[in-house]
Protein backbone atom coordinates (compact mmCIF):
# COMPACT_ATOMS: atom_id res chain seq x y z
CA UNK A 1 0.00 0.00 0.00
CA UNK A 2 1.50 3.65 -0.79
CA UNK A 3 2.20 5.42 1.57
CA UNK A 4 -0.39 8.03 2.85
CA UNK A 5 0.49 10.93 5.08
CA UNK A 6 -2.47 13.24 5.82
CA UNK A 7 -1.37 16.76 7.40
CA UNK A 8 -3.89 15.57 9.85
CA UNK A 9 -4.20 18.64 11.76
CA UNK A 10 -4.93 20.71 8.00
CA UNK A 11 -8.33 17.43 7.67
CA UNK A 12 -9.21 18.50 11.07
CA UNK A 13 -9.89 21.99 10.22
CA UNK A 14 -11.17 21.38 7.32
CA UNK A 15 -13.98 18.88 8.56
CA UNK A 16 -14.30 21.49 11.66
CA UNK A 17 -15.47 24.02 8.51
CA UNK A 18 -17.52 21.51 6.65
CA UNK A 19 -19.44 20.79 9.73
CA UNK A 20 -19.79 23.89 10.74
CA UNK A 21 -21.53 25.02 7.06
CA UNK A 22 -23.60 22.22 7.32
CA UNK A 23 -24.90 23.02 11.01
CA UNK A 24 -25.79 27.08 10.07
CA UNK A 25 -27.42 25.41 6.99
CA UNK A 26 -29.49 22.63 9.14
CA UNK A 27 -30.28 24.94 11.85
CA UNK A 28 -31.20 28.26 8.92
CA UNK A 29 -29.08 30.34 11.04
CA UNK A 30 -27.97 31.97 6.87
CA UNK A 31 -26.74 35.15 8.22
CA UNK A 32 -23.84 33.66 9.86
CA UNK A 33 -23.87 30.87 6.76
CA UNK A 34 -23.60 33.66 4.22
CA UNK A 35 -20.33 35.27 6.01
CA UNK A 36 -18.62 31.82 5.36
CA UNK A 37 -18.48 33.01 1.52
CA UNK A 38 -15.59 34.52 0.08
CA UNK A 39 -16.15 37.20 -2.37
CA UNK A 40 -15.21 35.00 -5.41
CA UNK A 41 -17.58 32.21 -4.04
CA UNK A 42 -19.49 30.09 -6.60
CA UNK A 43 -22.28 27.55 -5.08
CA UNK A 44 -22.76 24.80 -7.69
CA UNK A 45 -25.10 22.20 -7.47
CA UNK A 46 -24.42 20.24 -10.98
CA UNK A 47 -27.76 18.55 -12.79
CA UNK A 48 -28.45 15.11 -14.35
CA UNK A 49 -26.03 13.18 -12.04
CA UNK A 50 -23.13 14.73 -14.41
CA UNK A 51 -20.58 18.03 -14.14
CA UNK A 52 -21.43 19.35 -17.38
CA UNK A 53 -19.71 22.79 -18.02
CA UNK A 54 -22.05 24.90 -15.51
CA UNK A 55 -21.17 28.00 -18.32
CA UNK A 56 -22.91 25.97 -20.52
CA UNK A 57 -25.65 23.87 -19.45
CA UNK A 58 -28.36 23.83 -16.75
CA UNK A 59 -27.40 22.99 -13.26
CA UNK A 60 -29.87 23.48 -10.60
CA UNK A 61 -28.14 25.73 -8.70
CA UNK A 62 -24.70 27.89 -10.17
CA UNK A 63 -25.38 30.89 -7.88
CA UNK A 64 -21.72 33.72 -7.89
CA UNK A 65 -21.46 35.97 -4.43
CA UNK A 66 -24.36 38.08 -5.39
CA UNK A 67 -26.65 35.52 -6.39
CA UNK A 68 -25.98 33.86 -2.86
CA UNK A 69 -26.89 37.05 -0.83
CA UNK A 70 -30.16 37.23 -3.57
CA UNK A 71 -31.16 33.96 -2.28
CA UNK A 72 -30.54 34.90 1.57
CA UNK A 73 -32.79 38.05 1.23
CA UNK A 74 -35.41 36.61 -0.23
CA UNK A 75 -35.47 34.01 2.38
CA UNK A 76 -35.23 36.80 4.66
CA UNK A 77 -38.60 37.86 3.59
CA UNK A 78 -40.38 35.17 4.95
CA UNK A 79 -42.31 34.86 2.18
CA UNK A 80 -40.22 32.22 0.78
CA UNK A 81 -43.16 29.50 0.49
CA UNK A 82 -41.45 26.53 -0.28
CA UNK A 83 -39.08 27.10 3.06
CA UNK A 84 -42.37 28.89 4.89
CA UNK A 85 -42.71 26.33 7.38
CA UNK A 86 -39.23 25.81 7.20
CA UNK A 87 -37.95 22.11 6.33
CA UNK A 88 -36.13 20.30 9.18
CA UNK A 89 -32.65 19.47 8.38
CA UNK A 90 -30.18 17.10 8.57
CA UNK A 91 -26.92 17.05 6.69
CA UNK A 92 -24.28 14.00 7.30
CA UNK A 93 -21.18 14.62 5.57
CA UNK A 94 -18.60 11.62 5.49
CA UNK A 95 -15.17 10.69 3.34
CA UNK A 96 -13.85 13.78 3.82
CA UNK A 97 -10.88 13.67 2.07
CA UNK A 98 -8.14 16.42 0.71
CA UNK A 99 -6.90 15.60 -2.68
CA UNK A 100 -4.24 18.40 -2.72
CA UNK A 101 -2.83 21.65 -1.47
CA UNK A 102 -1.19 24.40 -2.64
CA UNK A 103 -0.44 28.09 -0.80
CA UNK A 104 -3.50 29.15 -0.63
CA UNK A 105 -5.67 26.54 -2.57
CA UNK A 106 -7.19 23.17 -1.03
CA UNK A 107 -9.28 20.47 -3.34
CA UNK A 108 -11.10 18.88 -1.21
CA UNK A 109 -13.97 16.32 -1.65
CA UNK A 110 -16.67 14.51 0.21
CA UNK A 111 -19.98 12.78 0.48
CA UNK A 112 -22.84 14.63 1.77
CA UNK A 113 -26.17 13.20 3.07
CA UNK A 114 -29.04 15.38 3.41
CA UNK A 115 -32.55 14.34 5.12
CA UNK A 116 -35.08 16.64 5.11
CA UNK A 117 -38.80 16.56 6.60
CA UNK A 118 -41.28 18.89 5.80
CA UNK A 119 -45.16 18.91 5.18
CA UNK A 120 -44.24 17.97 1.26
CA UNK A 121 -42.77 14.60 3.02
CA UNK A 122 -39.40 13.39 4.11
CA UNK A 123 -36.56 12.90 1.44
CA UNK A 124 -33.20 11.80 1.51
CA UNK B 1 -74.54 0.37 -24.37
CA UNK B 2 -72.61 3.75 -22.68
CA UNK B 3 -69.87 2.31 -20.16
CA UNK B 4 -71.51 3.20 -17.20
CA UNK B 5 -68.14 4.57 -15.48
CA UNK B 6 -68.22 7.45 -18.09
CA UNK B 7 -67.51 10.33 -16.25
CA UNK B 8 -70.22 13.05 -16.98
CA UNK B 9 -67.85 15.43 -18.05
CA UNK B 10 -70.49 18.10 -18.26
CA UNK B 11 -70.98 17.66 -14.36
CA UNK B 12 -67.17 17.63 -14.07
CA UNK B 13 -66.25 21.41 -16.03
CA UNK B 14 -68.86 23.79 -16.06
CA UNK B 15 -68.24 27.50 -17.15
CA UNK B 16 -66.26 28.48 -14.00
CA UNK B 17 -66.29 25.53 -12.01
CA UNK B 18 -64.45 22.47 -12.48
CA UNK B 19 -64.75 19.51 -9.97
CA UNK B 20 -61.44 18.19 -8.19
CA UNK B 21 -61.92 14.77 -8.94
CA UNK B 22 -60.49 16.06 -12.58
CA UNK B 23 -56.86 16.30 -10.50
CA UNK B 24 -57.11 13.17 -8.53
CA UNK B 25 -59.19 10.53 -9.99
CA UNK B 26 -57.13 8.21 -11.76
CA UNK B 27 -59.40 6.28 -14.04
CA UNK B 28 -60.03 10.07 -15.28
CA UNK B 29 -56.29 10.28 -15.54
CA UNK B 30 -56.46 7.07 -17.75
CA UNK B 31 -58.78 8.66 -19.87
CA UNK B 32 -56.60 11.26 -20.42
CA UNK B 33 -53.95 9.47 -21.49
CA UNK B 34 -56.20 8.38 -24.22
CA UNK B 35 -58.35 11.31 -25.60
CA UNK B 36 -55.47 13.99 -24.82
CA UNK B 37 -51.79 12.38 -24.51
CA UNK B 38 -52.28 9.50 -27.10
CA UNK B 39 -54.35 11.46 -29.22
CA UNK B 40 -53.54 15.37 -29.90
CA UNK B 41 -50.78 16.62 -30.51
CA UNK B 42 -48.11 17.06 -28.32
CA UNK B 43 -44.47 18.99 -28.08
CA UNK B 44 -42.00 16.17 -28.30
CA UNK B 45 -38.13 18.51 -29.00
CA UNK B 46 -36.58 20.47 -30.89
CA UNK B 47 -34.50 19.80 -34.32
CA UNK B 48 -31.44 21.45 -32.75
CA UNK B 49 -31.41 18.31 -30.34
CA UNK B 50 -30.51 16.16 -32.91
CA UNK B 51 -28.20 18.68 -34.86
CA UNK B 52 -25.94 16.16 -36.61
CA UNK B 53 -26.98 13.13 -39.01
CA UNK B 54 -27.61 10.04 -36.69
CA UNK B 55 -27.54 12.08 -33.53
CA UNK B 56 -30.27 10.87 -31.39
CA UNK B 57 -32.10 12.49 -27.92
CA UNK B 58 -34.98 10.48 -25.23
CA UNK B 59 -37.85 12.42 -25.14
CA UNK B 60 -41.77 12.04 -24.16
CA UNK B 61 -45.13 11.60 -24.72
CA UNK B 62 -47.20 11.27 -21.47
CA UNK B 63 -45.26 8.89 -19.95
CA UNK B 64 -44.07 6.71 -22.63
CA UNK B 65 -40.98 7.08 -24.12
CA UNK B 66 -40.14 8.41 -27.38
CA UNK B 67 -36.85 8.36 -29.48
CA UNK B 68 -36.29 11.20 -31.48
CA UNK B 69 -33.76 10.38 -34.44
CA UNK B 70 -32.11 11.84 -37.09
CA UNK B 71 -31.06 9.65 -40.09
CA UNK B 72 -28.07 9.89 -42.62
CA UNK B 73 -30.25 11.97 -45.08
CA UNK B 74 -31.08 14.61 -42.24
CA UNK B 75 -34.64 13.32 -41.99
CA UNK B 76 -36.55 12.78 -38.09
CA UNK B 77 -38.21 10.22 -36.56
CA UNK B 78 -40.09 9.58 -33.18
CA UNK B 79 -39.36 5.75 -32.29
CA UNK B 80 -40.19 3.87 -29.44
CA UNK B 81 -38.04 2.57 -27.28
CA UNK B 82 -39.32 -1.27 -27.37
CA UNK B 83 -37.78 -4.13 -29.14
CA UNK B 84 -40.36 -5.58 -31.81
CA UNK B 85 -38.80 -9.23 -30.63
CA UNK B 86 -39.81 -9.19 -26.99
CA UNK B 87 -39.91 -5.96 -25.48
CA UNK B 88 -36.96 -5.10 -24.28
CA UNK B 89 -35.55 -1.25 -24.39
CA UNK B 90 -33.24 -0.32 -27.24
CA UNK B 91 -31.28 2.20 -26.13
CA UNK B 92 -30.56 3.04 -22.40
CA UNK B 93 -28.32 6.50 -23.62
CA UNK B 94 -30.37 9.72 -22.78
CA UNK B 95 -28.92 11.08 -26.24
CA UNK B 96 -25.91 10.30 -28.38
CA UNK B 97 -25.07 9.59 -32.50
CA UNK B 98 -25.83 6.10 -34.13
CA UNK B 99 -26.83 4.69 -37.26
CA UNK B 100 -28.14 1.57 -35.83
CA UNK B 101 -29.74 0.68 -32.43
CA UNK B 102 -29.10 -3.28 -31.29
CA UNK B 103 -31.16 -5.02 -28.68
CA UNK B 104 -29.21 -6.06 -25.81
CA UNK B 105 -31.26 -8.86 -25.31
CA UNK B 106 -30.88 -11.49 -28.53
CA UNK B 107 -28.78 -8.55 -30.73
CA UNK B 108 -31.85 -7.94 -33.01
CA UNK B 109 -30.27 -4.52 -34.67
CA UNK B 110 -32.42 -1.54 -36.02
CA UNK B 111 -31.83 1.12 -38.43
CA UNK B 112 -32.29 4.75 -36.75
CA UNK B 113 -35.72 5.18 -39.24
CA UNK B 114 -36.57 1.91 -37.05
CA UNK B 115 -36.39 -0.77 -40.08
CA UNK B 116 -35.32 -4.42 -38.37
CA UNK B 117 -31.79 -4.69 -40.36
CA UNK B 118 -31.18 -8.08 -39.21
CA UNK B 119 -30.88 -10.74 -36.51
CA UNK B 120 -28.76 -12.98 -35.52
CA UNK B 121 -28.99 -16.54 -36.69
CA UNK B 122 -31.65 -15.73 -39.40
CA UNK B 123 -32.14 -19.44 -39.94
CA UNK B 124 -34.61 -19.62 -37.22
CA UNK B 125 -36.96 -16.95 -39.03
CA UNK B 126 -37.38 -18.96 -42.35
CA UNK B 127 -40.77 -17.42 -43.70
CA UNK B 128 -40.59 -13.95 -41.31
CA UNK B 129 -41.59 -10.85 -42.92
CA UNK B 130 -38.79 -8.27 -41.75
CA UNK B 131 -40.19 -5.49 -42.75
CA UNK B 132 -43.15 -6.16 -40.37
CA UNK B 133 -40.52 -6.11 -37.44
CA UNK B 134 -39.51 -2.54 -37.50
CA UNK B 135 -39.59 -0.38 -34.19
CA UNK B 136 -42.72 1.08 -33.56
CA UNK B 137 -43.02 4.54 -34.73
CA UNK B 138 -45.25 7.78 -33.32
CA UNK B 139 -47.58 7.40 -35.97
CA UNK B 140 -47.63 11.60 -36.47
CA UNK B 141 -44.57 13.76 -36.93
CA UNK B 142 -44.67 17.10 -37.90
CA UNK B 143 -42.55 20.00 -37.52
CA UNK B 144 -42.99 23.91 -37.31
CA UNK B 145 -40.32 26.67 -36.89
CA UNK B 146 -38.02 24.03 -35.60
CA UNK B 147 -40.50 22.43 -32.50
CA UNK B 148 -40.92 18.79 -33.60
CA UNK B 149 -44.31 17.32 -32.38
CA UNK B 150 -46.12 13.98 -32.46
CA UNK B 151 -49.38 12.47 -32.68
CA UNK B 152 -50.30 8.98 -31.79
CA UNK B 153 -53.90 9.02 -33.84
CA UNK B 154 -52.76 8.33 -37.28
CA UNK B 155 -55.35 10.96 -38.40
CA UNK B 156 -56.88 13.92 -37.13
CA UNK B 157 -56.25 17.98 -37.33
CA UNK B 158 -53.00 19.12 -38.69
CA UNK B 159 -50.02 20.52 -36.61
CA UNK B 160 -51.02 23.92 -38.21
CA UNK B 161 -54.50 23.63 -37.38
CA UNK B 162 -53.60 22.02 -33.70
CA UNK B 163 -51.76 25.34 -32.99
CA UNK B 164 -54.33 27.56 -34.46
CA UNK B 165 -53.76 31.25 -32.56
CA UNK B 166 -50.63 29.73 -31.24
CA UNK B 167 -48.60 29.78 -34.06
CA UNK B 168 -47.71 33.07 -34.10
CA UNK B 169 -46.20 32.89 -30.45
CA UNK B 170 -43.76 30.70 -31.88
CA UNK B 171 -42.98 33.10 -34.98
CA UNK B 172 -42.52 35.99 -32.71
CA UNK B 173 -40.46 34.01 -30.90
CA UNK B 174 -37.96 32.83 -33.77
CA UNK B 175 -38.21 36.66 -34.56
CA UNK B 176 -36.18 37.41 -31.47
CA UNK B 177 -33.43 35.49 -33.15
CA UNK B 178 -31.45 37.43 -35.47
CA UNK B 179 -30.55 33.89 -37.56
CA UNK B 180 -34.88 33.49 -36.82
CA UNK B 181 -33.84 30.59 -35.17
CA UNK B 182 -33.74 29.13 -31.30
CA UNK B 183 -31.75 26.65 -30.46
CA UNK B 184 -32.43 24.07 -27.53
CA UNK B 185 -28.58 23.37 -26.60
CA UNK B 186 -28.37 24.27 -22.62
CA UNK B 187 -29.59 20.56 -21.58
CA UNK B 188 -32.69 20.00 -19.41
CA UNK B 189 -33.42 20.52 -15.65
CA UNK B 190 -35.82 17.59 -14.65
CA UNK B 191 -38.11 19.33 -11.80
CA UNK B 192 -40.76 16.78 -10.76
CA UNK B 193 -43.58 17.79 -8.66
CA UNK B 194 -46.41 15.61 -7.10
CA UNK B 195 -49.37 17.57 -8.80
CA UNK B 196 -51.86 16.67 -11.30
CA UNK B 197 -50.30 18.11 -14.77
CA UNK B 198 -53.33 20.90 -15.20
CA UNK B 199 -52.30 22.57 -12.25
CA UNK B 200 -49.23 23.16 -14.10
CA UNK B 201 -51.03 24.14 -17.45
CA UNK B 202 -53.25 26.93 -15.72
CA UNK B 203 -50.64 28.28 -13.58
CA UNK B 204 -48.18 28.90 -16.71
CA UNK B 205 -50.74 31.68 -18.05
CA UNK B 206 -52.41 32.38 -14.33
CA UNK B 207 -51.59 35.94 -14.32
CA UNK B 208 -53.37 36.48 -10.65
CA UNK B 209 -50.65 34.62 -8.39
CA UNK B 210 -47.53 36.30 -9.12
CA UNK B 211 -47.53 39.30 -6.50
CA UNK B 212 -48.41 36.50 -4.12
CA UNK B 213 -46.25 33.04 -4.92
CA UNK B 214 -43.75 35.34 -5.94
CA UNK B 215 -43.44 38.35 -4.31
CA UNK B 216 -40.42 37.48 -1.84
CA UNK B 217 -38.28 37.45 -4.80
CA UNK B 218 -39.93 40.61 -6.34
CA UNK B 219 -39.54 42.44 -3.26
CA UNK B 220 -35.58 41.49 -2.80
CA UNK B 221 -34.57 41.48 -6.66
CA UNK B 222 -36.28 45.13 -7.36
CA UNK B 223 -38.21 43.24 -10.53
CA UNK B 224 -40.77 44.69 -12.09
CA UNK B 225 -42.30 41.74 -13.36
CA UNK B 226 -45.03 41.82 -10.26
CA UNK B 227 -46.05 45.06 -11.96
CA UNK B 228 -47.22 43.44 -14.84
CA UNK B 229 -49.58 41.59 -12.85
CA UNK B 230 -51.26 43.50 -11.15
CA UNK B 231 -54.98 44.74 -11.10
CA UNK B 232 -53.39 48.52 -12.85
CA UNK B 233 -51.49 46.32 -15.60
CA UNK B 234 -52.54 46.65 -19.30
CA UNK B 235 -51.52 43.58 -19.93
CA UNK B 236 -53.78 40.64 -21.11
CA UNK B 237 -55.00 37.54 -20.43
CA UNK B 238 -55.73 35.33 -23.38
CA UNK B 239 -57.95 32.41 -24.71
CA UNK B 240 -55.84 31.29 -28.08
CA UNK B 241 -58.53 28.36 -28.46
CA UNK B 242 -57.54 24.73 -29.15
CA UNK B 243 -56.41 24.92 -25.18
CA UNK B 244 -53.46 27.41 -25.61
CA UNK B 245 -53.38 30.71 -24.11
CA UNK B 246 -51.19 33.65 -23.08
CA UNK B 247 -50.77 36.53 -20.66
CA UNK B 248 -49.89 39.26 -23.47
CA UNK B 249 -47.58 41.36 -21.76
CA UNK B 250 -46.80 44.06 -24.83
CA UNK B 251 -49.15 46.68 -23.47
CA UNK B 252 -47.15 47.29 -20.74
CA UNK B 253 -43.92 46.84 -22.82
CA UNK B 254 -44.81 48.88 -25.40
CA UNK B 255 -45.99 51.35 -22.89
CA UNK B 256 -43.06 51.12 -20.91
CA UNK B 257 -41.46 51.31 -24.41
CA UNK B 258 -37.65 50.63 -23.54
CA UNK B 259 -35.98 47.79 -25.85
CA UNK B 260 -34.93 44.90 -24.13
CA UNK B 261 -36.83 45.90 -21.27
CA UNK B 262 -38.74 42.55 -20.84
CA UNK B 263 -35.48 41.06 -20.40
CA UNK B 264 -34.19 43.22 -17.37
CA UNK B 265 -31.66 44.76 -18.98
CA UNK B 266 -30.85 47.47 -22.24
CA UNK B 267 -29.48 47.72 -25.36
CA UNK B 268 -26.10 49.03 -24.25
CA UNK B 269 -25.58 46.27 -22.21
CA UNK B 270 -25.83 43.50 -25.26
CA UNK B 271 -24.36 45.55 -28.01
CA UNK B 272 -23.45 42.32 -30.58
CA UNK B 273 -27.11 41.47 -30.37
CA UNK B 274 -28.66 44.35 -30.55
CA UNK B 275 -26.35 45.32 -33.55
CA UNK B 276 -27.57 41.77 -35.26
CA UNK B 277 -30.83 42.52 -34.85
CA UNK B 278 -30.89 46.09 -36.50
CA UNK B 279 -29.14 44.16 -39.66
CA UNK B 280 -31.03 41.08 -39.49
CA UNK B 281 -34.72 43.17 -39.49
CA UNK B 282 -33.63 47.10 -39.79
CA UNK B 283 -33.22 49.07 -37.11
CA UNK B 284 -36.67 49.82 -37.02
CA UNK B 285 -38.74 46.23 -36.55
CA UNK B 286 -35.78 45.79 -34.66
CA UNK B 287 -36.46 48.20 -31.95
CA UNK B 288 -40.33 47.03 -32.13
CA UNK B 289 -38.78 43.00 -31.79
CA UNK B 290 -37.18 44.39 -28.59
CA UNK B 291 -39.63 46.63 -26.95
CA UNK B 292 -41.97 43.57 -27.45
CA UNK B 293 -40.08 40.93 -26.01
CA UNK B 294 -41.00 37.04 -26.12
CA UNK B 295 -44.22 35.37 -25.75
CA UNK B 296 -45.85 34.05 -22.49
CA UNK B 297 -47.56 31.23 -24.31
CA UNK B 298 -48.60 27.95 -23.29
CA UNK B 299 -49.57 25.65 -25.95
CA UNK B 300 -51.59 22.81 -24.89
CA UNK B 301 -51.31 20.16 -23.39
CA UNK B 302 -47.26 20.36 -22.67
CA UNK B 303 -45.37 23.27 -24.36
CA UNK B 304 -44.58 26.61 -22.06
CA UNK B 305 -42.60 29.28 -23.93
CA UNK B 306 -41.74 31.17 -20.67
CA UNK B 307 -40.31 34.49 -22.29
CA UNK B 308 -36.85 32.78 -21.44
CA UNK B 309 -37.53 29.43 -21.06
CA UNK B 310 -38.91 26.23 -22.47
CA UNK B 311 -40.80 23.97 -20.43
CA UNK B 312 -42.30 20.87 -21.32
CA UNK B 313 -44.85 18.92 -19.41
CA UNK B 314 -44.82 15.55 -18.42
CA UNK B 315 -47.54 13.90 -16.58
CA UNK B 316 -46.17 10.47 -15.27
CA UNK B 317 -49.94 9.86 -12.93
CA UNK B 318 -52.76 11.43 -11.78
CA UNK B 319 -50.62 13.44 -9.37
CA UNK B 320 -46.94 13.06 -10.89
CA UNK B 321 -45.88 15.90 -13.20
CA UNK B 322 -42.29 16.56 -14.39
CA UNK B 323 -41.75 20.01 -15.84
CA UNK B 324 -38.48 19.52 -18.08
CA UNK B 325 -37.15 23.54 -18.17
CA UNK B 326 -34.11 25.01 -20.18
CA UNK B 327 -32.61 28.02 -21.27
CA UNK B 328 -33.98 29.29 -24.67
CA UNK B 329 -30.87 29.97 -27.15
CA UNK B 330 -31.29 32.29 -30.07
CA UNK B 331 -29.06 31.55 -32.88
CA UNK B 332 -26.01 33.69 -33.31
CA UNK B 333 -26.83 35.48 -29.93
CA UNK B 334 -23.88 34.36 -27.90
CA UNK B 335 -23.54 37.25 -25.50
CA UNK B 336 -27.66 37.05 -25.03
CA UNK B 337 -27.97 33.48 -24.62
CA UNK B 338 -25.22 33.79 -21.58
CA UNK B 339 -27.71 35.68 -19.86
CA UNK B 340 -30.76 33.80 -21.10
CA UNK B 341 -29.36 31.12 -19.52
CA UNK B 342 -28.01 32.47 -16.12
CA UNK B 343 -31.36 33.67 -15.55
CA UNK B 344 -33.11 30.70 -16.01
CA UNK B 345 -30.84 28.98 -13.81
CA UNK B 346 -31.98 31.30 -11.32
CA UNK B 347 -35.25 31.20 -11.80
CA UNK B 348 -36.49 27.52 -12.42
CA UNK B 349 -35.76 24.32 -10.98
CA UNK B 350 -36.25 22.66 -7.50
CA UNK B 351 -33.65 25.53 -6.03
CA UNK B 352 -35.56 28.37 -8.40
CA UNK B 353 -36.11 31.71 -7.15
CA UNK B 354 -39.46 31.31 -8.79
CA UNK B 355 -39.67 28.29 -9.33
CA UNK B 356 -39.81 26.80 -6.62
CA UNK B 357 -42.52 28.74 -5.03
CA UNK B 358 -44.81 27.49 -8.05
CA UNK B 359 -43.87 24.02 -7.51
CA UNK B 360 -45.13 24.44 -3.65
CA UNK B 361 -48.13 25.87 -4.61
CA UNK B 362 -49.38 22.58 -7.07
CA UNK B 363 -48.29 20.04 -4.49
CA UNK B 364 -50.33 22.20 -1.64
CA UNK B 365 -53.16 22.65 -4.37
CA UNK B 366 -52.74 18.51 -5.08
CA UNK B 367 -53.05 17.85 -1.01
CA UNK B 368 -56.06 20.53 -0.55
CA UNK B 369 -58.23 19.15 -3.60
CA UNK B 370 -57.94 15.75 -1.93
CA UNK B 371 -60.41 16.90 0.52
CA UNK B 372 -63.79 16.66 -0.07
CA UNK B 373 -65.73 19.97 0.47
CA UNK B 374 -66.23 22.17 -1.54
CA UNK B 375 -66.32 20.16 -4.22
CA UNK B 376 -65.67 22.51 -6.97
CA UNK B 377 -62.85 24.84 -7.73
CA UNK B 378 -64.08 28.41 -8.55
CA UNK B 379 -62.16 29.82 -12.21
CA UNK B 380 -64.88 32.47 -12.38
CA UNK B 381 -62.60 35.67 -12.03
CA UNK B 382 -63.26 38.32 -14.59
CA UNK B 383 -66.39 36.25 -16.40
CA UNK B 384 -67.95 40.09 -16.21
CA UNK B 385 -65.22 41.54 -18.06
CA UNK B 386 -64.39 39.17 -20.91
CA UNK B 387 -64.38 40.50 -24.43
CA UNK B 388 -63.06 39.42 -27.79
CA UNK B 389 -59.99 41.23 -29.33
CA UNK B 390 -59.78 42.55 -33.06
CA UNK B 391 -59.27 39.11 -33.91
CA UNK B 392 -61.75 37.22 -32.16
CA UNK B 393 -60.21 35.80 -29.31
CA UNK B 394 -61.53 36.16 -25.73
CA UNK B 395 -59.31 38.09 -23.58
CA UNK B 396 -59.85 39.11 -20.11
CA UNK B 397 -57.33 41.60 -17.90
CA UNK B 398 -54.27 40.94 -16.65
CA UNK B 399 -55.14 38.68 -13.29
CA UNK B 400 -57.83 37.30 -15.05
CA UNK B 401 -59.01 33.45 -15.19
CA UNK B 402 -59.55 33.77 -18.66
CA UNK B 403 -56.65 30.88 -19.62
CA UNK B 404 -58.03 28.31 -17.89
CA UNK B 405 -61.65 28.49 -18.47
CA UNK B 406 -60.59 28.16 -22.14
CA UNK B 407 -57.89 25.52 -21.32
CA UNK B 408 -61.04 23.24 -19.64
CA UNK B 409 -63.64 24.04 -22.52
CA UNK B 410 -60.73 22.79 -25.10
CA UNK B 411 -60.46 19.36 -22.59
CA UNK B 412 -64.25 19.14 -22.10
CA UNK B 413 -64.66 19.06 -26.11
CA UNK B 414 -61.20 16.72 -25.90
CA UNK B 415 -62.95 14.50 -23.38
CA UNK B 416 -66.47 13.84 -24.18
CA UNK B 417 -65.47 13.48 -28.12
CA UNK B 418 -65.94 9.45 -28.94
S1 LIG C 1 -36.10 -8.54 -26.96
FE1 LIG C 1 -34.88 -7.44 -28.32
S2 LIG C 1 -33.79 -8.92 -29.35
FE2 LIG C 1 -35.05 -10.08 -28.06
FE1 LIG D 1 -45.36 31.41 -10.90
Amino acid sequence: MASMTVNSELLREIEQFLYREARLADDHDYDAWEALWTSDGVYWIPANGDDGDPEQVMSIVYDNRSRIALRIKQLNTGKRHSQNPRSRLRRMISNVELLSSAEDELHVTANVCVFESNARGDIT
Amino acid sequence: MNAPTQPNWAHLVRADHVHGSLYTDPTIFHAELEKIWYRTWVYVGHVSEVPKANDFVMKSIGPQAVLMTRDKAGAIYLLQNRCSHRGNQVCQQQKGNTATFTCPYHGWAFANTGELRGYPFPAGYAGVDRRELGLGRVPRLSVYRGFVFGSFAPDGPTLEEHLGGAREAIDRLVRTSPAGEIEITAGFLKHQTRANWKFLVENETDGYHPQFVHRSIFSVAKSGIGDLYSDASSAVARDLGGGHSENDLRPEFRRLDAPLGWFGTTADRLPDYVAKMNTAYGAEDARKILVDGTPHTMIFPNLFIAEIQLFVLQPLAVDETVQHVTALQFKGAPDLNRRLRQQTMGSVGPAGLLLADDAEMYERTQRGVQTREPPFLFLGRGRHRERRDPEGFLIGDATDEVPARGMWRHYRALMEAE
